[in-house]
């Protein structure tokens, strides 16, 4: 299993449509020297430095050399990740590997997107994850791809629009309490449905905005963790899962059904012993690029029955306050700078471990969270964060 | 293009607008080689079946993803469609752009899941139909394809599928 890794710094940027007073670089350097101040650290004390980018969106290509004196990469070794959607989570989890080998004690990894440099264009840039030959010209990124997750499952259950508009008025509301996020809107369920049509049935506002951001974290080995910081946060385990983006072509396999987040699911609760996740574990931090997606995946992720997850946010089960709080951060739904986007799904589970999350602090006490990414082609991170070591 | 100025901070833009010469060769090999083939001249739609787990490949695969097996060539592949039957679909009204031609894609566009005809296996392809008030999960779909003499080997010689009564 390797060395025991904790994540004991964490930084971001306030995530917003525009960084117009910073470039990329000084960008990334305010996520990554916050994340250093709350571990009470310098560079000097950092063995590696990783970065986590869309190289397309803005155009860059080797931004991780490109930004070294933002990132504090000097003289260090790192590596620059692209998984899509599931950057954030990639890197977390080489930020692990690095630890975990024993190789380095000490690891900053910084992801970081500049969206309001790509021309407003990133659906085209996601449209060449897809097969040119066989499913490029039926895809319309990720918007596409998650009207289809809507559009199943309501098919499927027969539930109608309002559980997707219940499910975007909750994000709305946690994002306005997270000083971090990006779209701060006070909505009402007939705001989502009266919101325009992108691709029937998902909505305008039921989509995940484009930010401009960073989060930085940093992590580290047992020994270090224990004498840098009083609360560490303590990856547990975590899964990648990936399946073949040809998913569609598969019927009668289940559709929408994601089975790269159920697998994740089935292996991290066996290895860990989960048989009722909501039970079990306090929160979840999902990565829910559109309300619909929060619902459905709920289901694949194995935290409830099927059929069951629509109704989870109308009782508010899933709320700050309830017994099961998903994506008390307001989620990708609020804020998404692309590259950022799933580190900040294990930045705000942790802090919400530790007790800092300020005004989106859940109610509930928490001592064990689950945070995930997805995207890239379909790939899953699913991550384990508890506050104690087992 | 000239810099701008806001706030008295300046923003650089760059990229080419207009004519943008951005070409690729992509491959198809073999198997898609015939499967596009078997479209362009005889108008044939093929799907092929893994060997180990039984799951059918549309178009054709040489590898099945879960089993990492080698599949069986051509004459072991199953002709389907042109009927099928819509499992998802979805219309896009945003007009975003194509990524093929940079330009923005004309709307209202329907793009489905179909199922087709003598085999466990489904297409994304797009609809004729675009109305979702005569759209449903199970309806009945044929695939139209171009006249012989325009079609170039590629899914786009299947221009869409319109919606038939049985
Ligand atoms: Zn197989």
């Amino acid at each position: 299993m390797g060395r025991r890794v904790a994540i004991v710094g964490i930084g971001q940027t306030l995530h917003k449509k525009r960084h117009i007073d910073r470039n990329h670089t000084e960008l990334i350097n305010e996520a990554a020297r916050k994340a250093l101040q709350d571990a009470e650290i310098t560079i000097e004390d950092v063995d590696a430095v990783l970065n986590g980018n869309m190289d397309l969106f803005e155009g860059h290509n080797l931004m991780d050399a490109m930004t070294v004196e933002g990132s504090g990469a000097y003289m260090k070794p790192g590596l620059k990740m692209n998984t899509g959607g599931t950057t954030g989570g990639t890197m977390v989890a080489s930020g692990w590997y690095h630890v975990a080998s024993g190789k380095y004690d000490v690891v900053l990894i910084i992801g970081s997107e500049k969206l309001e440099e790509s021309g407003g264009n990133t659906t085209s840039a996601i449209i060449t994850c897809a097969d040119p030959l066989t499913l490029r010209p039926y895809h319309t990124g990720a918007v596409g791809a998650l009207a289809i997750v809507a559009a199943s499952y309501m098919n499927q259950y027969r539930c109608g629009e309002e559980p997707g508009a219940i499910v975007r008025v909750k994000a709305a509301g946690n994002a306005l309490k997270n000083p971090y996020s990006h779209l701060k809107l006070t909505l009402t369920v007939d705001d989502v449905l009266d919101s325009a049509i992108l691709i029937w049935p998902l909505r305008l506002l039921h989509m995940c905005p484009q930010s401009s951001g960073a989060c930085a974290i940093v992590l580290a080995s047992e020994e270090k963790a224990k004498k840098m910081t009083k609360k560490p946060v303590w990856i547990t385990d975590f899964v990648t899962s990936h399946m073949e983006a040809w998913r569609a072509t598969f019927a009668p396999d289940p559709i929408p059904s994601m089975q790269s987040q159920t697998d994740s699911a089935i292996k991290l609760f066996k290895r860990n012993g989960i048989t009722n996740p909501m039970k079990q574990v306090d929160m979840f931090e999902m990565y829910d690029p559109a309300a619909w997606a929060e619902i459905a995946w709920l289901e694949d992720f194995l935290i409830c029955e099927k059929g069951e997850a629509w109704k989870l946010a109308e009782k508010g089960v899933t709320a700050l306050d309830g017994a099961f709080p998903v994506n008390p951060s307001g989620g990708v739904q609020s804020t998404n700078p692309i590259g950022a986007t799933a580190m900040i799904r294990v930045a705000e589970a942790a802090l919400q471990i530790r007790g800092d999350a300020g005004g989106h602090q859940v109610t509930k006490n928490v001592n064990s969270a689950l945070a995930s990414s997805f995207g890239g082609a379909n790939w899953t991170n699913l991550f384990l964060l508890k506050k104690n070591l087992d | 293009m000239a810099t701008e100025q806001t706030q008295d901070l300046i923003i650089v833009p760059c990229g080419i607008h207009g004519e943008m010469n951005m070409t690729y060769r992509w491959g198809a090999g073999d198997f898609l080689s015939k499967a596009f083939e078997e479209l362009r001249d005889n108008g044939k739609i093929y799907a092929n079946e893994c060997p180990q787990c039984g799951r059918y490949h549309l178009p054709p695969r040489k590898v099945c993803g879960r089993c990492h097996v080698e599949m069986d060539g051509f004459d072991k592949w199953v002709q389907v469609g042109p009927r099928g039957t819509v499992l998802v679909y979805t219309v896009t009204l945003a007009p975003f752009l194509d990524p093929e031609t940079g330009k923005p894609r004309h709307v209202p566009y329907c793009v489905a899941t179909i199922q087709l005809d003598g085999a466990p296996c489904a297409l994304e392809h797009f609809l004729k139909e675009t109305n979702p008030e005569n759209l449903k999960v199970g309806m009945r779909v044929e695939a139209v394809l171009k006249p012989e003499a325009q079609r170039k080997g590629d899914l786009g010689d299947i221009i869409h599928f319109k919606t038939v009564q049985e």
